[in-house]
């Protein structure tokens, strides 16, 4: 039988690098920028030579290939920057390959954010109707599995409220829920699950099995190598736009664990193969991790401190920005979050076209020894959607170290170490 | 010479096309493949998203009136205001030809097809950017967004025409004004294919901005000054184009005054003098030549023209009806046809 799925020699390319006559993002050319250029290029070209060299062309993805049959479930594994996005935006039509083919047999439905299309002034029942209808149900679909997406969502008593009255779990737990009422032969999914109580993504996590088991066609992209390792018994690996690898997910997570830990501890955010996720009112641009004296570094020793620096740049006004550094394993687990507001008034106000150094300093990070990574966010009050928000930005790893001056590195079963003060004496008779 | 991800050359410009090898469900199929160069309306493709188009259309709708006081009262009040200004400065102080026709019926049924060709493509034009997660999270076909908006300023035209109809009728049946120049007649019914002509229009200019506002966010802020001077370019929403006013005269005359000088110039010996007197001349009729050249270019005087002609009951103004059908179908298929040319470059652009 035919695959369901065929990637054949997918390629894409993206002309990065020069920013425009005036200095502004390529991508939010103004008229002005195409008219200089216009003017510009002649006398550049004839200064430079040729045009060609000032063009750089960018392959995201390189003749990536492979197959998945009907229920099948692939995970794609990879850092940010991979290509894995790149994959799911071709395969679902939302972006098109620059050379190669994919054929896709069966209908095919999307999972790349939830509640797309939500809009905070229409009702539940509204919204249920409007994503349903722009993830290809049609409204007969719809209305038959209407009762199990409001009973799946847990939201029966608001379904005739307007979802911005909704708290942000309920407004995710009611966009999985019509997507995972979707009655299609293939399902994409990007990274959902980042979002949701824990009891909640249990229930997505097993919602997910569920269409795989039933002979549904299911690619999923995912950091957390847990849900990987548990819901596709196959995965692939990509590495800087390559297929790296094509096998069991078991021999892909640990592949990609082996390979981490490589980068140096600091990161250009401008590389447009991030993926990133928010508003784009501001986006980082640059991160570091520090010693506290100041050193760039990428390992560090168990109980040393950490610095994190990283800069922003605001394309608009905000006002009670904050910062969360957020660490996760290896795997994907969260260990914690520092968040920028927790720790008394330190929010801060944003203004178009300034850039911003935001330094925060942990004096000693009690982690085990491993790798670990940094994805960090930037939010401005407590708006659902994140102003900027960058998965995996940086990776560290702590190496073994007396960290209690016992001459013995502590034993490493476990992520995080705490101090402690003993005693033990006889109970008094 | 290109330089971003803007300039993307042929070879780079690639687009999905899905193929539907059967009907049933269970046998559709999607290829995804390069495809370079220009396309046109994937028709089968919006016709299965015909509910998509209908929801999105529902939703603009519903949007709008939700949290607003006066709600659908908005679709007739702003054509309404602009009916008391052109009553009071065209109608009262300028005394513009209406062909016998009370001035405030005479703007306002010109109004309310106007006023929805204008909040039409001014909506269609920021559709895309609006509904950006539309473009970047998912697949849908493109064209639906700024289709949809063309019809939730549709949903506003029929609002605004029913109490046109009540309007007319009120003035003729029940006011003291002199309303001979209307003549109601089955004529009426030409007003539906004028509407589809609009609507046609109104679709391809609006994509065409929609797209350009995705590549260039220059016409964010050019829209409404567009829209702004298209309307005094339509002469026909504030007088009749039927009757050669004053100023369509001018020219006529000065059309004269310059063969007299030619022919003048031919005979005689020209002079320093007479050559500035002709240059002169020339310059005059070139400037309003022009502007009035331009002017007709424009479809929407034939429109509006015809649509209240067809509505009051007068003769149809056929020959500017068939320039502006020319021109309609001209900017339907321009427009679409660029928008489906940079639609492969949407999600990577926005």
């Amino acid at each position: 039988m035919a695959p369901r799925i065929k990637v054949e020699n997918i390629s894409k390319c993206y002309r990065i690098g020069q920013k425009s006559a005036s200095g502004n993002d390529p991508r939010y050319r103004m008229l002005r920028d195409v008219l200089m250029d216009a003017v510009k290029a002649p006398i550049r070209n004839l200064r430079s030579g040729a045009a060609l060299g000032r063009v750089e062309d960018f392959w995201s993805l390189s003749d990536v290939s492979f197959d998945v049959n009907e229920g099948d479930a692939l995970a794609i594994v990879g850092a940010n920057g991979a290509g894995k996005s790149t994959i799911l935006k071709i395969l679902t039509q939302i972006t098109t390959p620059t050379k190669g083919r994919a054929d896709l047999r069966g209908r095919v439905g999307s999972l790349l954010e939830v509640g797309t299309g939500f809009h905070p002034e229409l009702t539940g029942r509204e919204n249920i109707f409007l994503n349903g209808s722009i993830l290809g149900m049609t409204r007969s679909e719809i209305k038959s599995q209407f009762d199990q997406i409001v009973e799946f969502a847990g939201i029966e008593k608001f379904i005739e409220t307007p979802v911005k009255r909704y708290s942000s779990g309920m407004k995710v737990r009611l966009g999985f829920a019509v997507a995972a009422h979707l009655d299609l032969e293939i399902l994409l999914i990007d990274e959902v699950l980042a979002v949701g109580d824990a009891e909640f993504q249990r229930k997505c996590l097993g919602k997910m099995d569920e269409v795989a088991q039933s002979g549904r066609t299911v690619l999923f992209v995912s950091h957390n190598m847990a849900a990987v390792e548990n819901l596709c018994p196959r995965a692939i690996l990509l590495d800087h736009g390559k297929l790296l690898m094509d096998s069991t997910s078991r021999d892909v997570v640990s592949t990609y664990l082996s390979r981490l830990g490589t980068t140096t501890g600091t990161r250009d955010l401008t590389d447009p193969t991030i993926t990133r996720v928010g508003t784009g009112k501001a986006e980082f641009e640059h991160i570091e991790l520090r010693t506290l004296t100041g050193d760039s570094l990428a390992k560090l020793g168990m109980g040393d401190g950490i610095h994190f620096h990283t800069v922003l740049r605001a394309e608009q006004e905000l006002r009670g920005t904050f910062v969360n550094f957020i660490i996760s394993d290896a795997r994907g687990d969260l260990i914690t979050i520092i968040h920028g507001s927790d720790q008394g008034d330190t929010t801060f106000d944003l203004f178009p076209g300034q850039r911003y150094v935001v330094d925060c300093r942990l004096p000693r990070l009690n982690l085990h020894p491993g790798i670990y990574a940094v994805s960090i966010e930037l939010r401005s009050g407590y708006n659902l959607k994140a102003v900027d928000f960058i998965e995996r930005a940086v990776d560290f790893e702590i190496v073994p170290a007396d960290v209690f001056g016992t001459g013995k590195h502590p034993k490493k079963a476990q992520k995080i170490f705490l101090e402690s003060e003993w005693s033990a004496v006889a109970a008094p008779a | 010479m290109s330089d971003t991800l803007m300039d993307d050359t042929d070879s780079h410009v690639a687009r999905a096309e899905a193929v539907l090898p059967g009907s049933a469900r269970g046998d559709r199929g999607t290829v995804i493949r390069p495809r370079s160069g220009w396309a046109f309306i994937n028709v089968g493709e919006l016709w299965r998203y015909r509910e998509l188009l209908f929801f999105l259309t529902w939703r603009d709708v519903k949007i709008r009136y939700k949290q607003s006081l006066l709600g659908i009262a908005w679709a007739v009040i702003q054509p309404t205001l602009y009916m008391v200004v052109f009553t009071i400065i065209f109608g009262k102080m300028a005394k513009v030809p209406t062909d016998g026709i009370p001035y405030p019926l005479f703007s306002f049924s010109a109004l309310i097809l106007w006023n929805f060709y204008a909040v039409a493509i001014a909506q269609a034009g920021n559709s895309l950017l609006m509904s950006s997660p539309l473009v970047t999270k998912v697949y849908v076909p493109r064209l639906t967004i700024p289709f949809a908006s063309v019809g939730s300023a549709l949903f506003d035209f029929f609002v605004s025409f029913s109490v046109l109809l009540m309007v007319m009728v009120f003035y003729i049946n029940f006011s003291a004004v002199d309303t001979s120049g209307v003549h109601v007649g089955p004529i009426m019914f030409m007003v539906f294919p004028i509407l589809l002509l609009t609507i046609l229009l109104a679709l391809g200019v609006g994509t065409m901005l929609a797209a350009l506002n995705v590549a260039y966010r220059d016409f964010k802020h050019t829209i409404p000054f567009l829209v702004q001077l298209w309307m005094f370019s339509t002469p026909a929403i504030y007088m009749s184009i039927n009757e050669p006013s004053a100023d369509a005269a001018a020219p006529a005359v000065a059309q004269q005054d310059k063969s007299e000088a030619s022919v003048k110039g031919m005979a005689e010996e020209k002079t320093a003098n007479q050559d500035e007197a002709d240059t002169d001349a020339n310059a005059e009729l070139g400037i309003w030549g022009y502007v009035k050249k331009a002017l007709q270019l424009n479809p929407m005087n034939g429109l509006i023209a015809s649509f209240r002609s067809a509505l009051l009951g007068h003769a149809l103004p056929w020959r500017e009806l068939g320039y502006s059908t020319l021109m309609v179908v001209i900017g339907f298929i321009c427009g679409c046809m660029y928008f489906y040319r940079l639609e492969p470059k949407f999600a990577d652009i926005i």
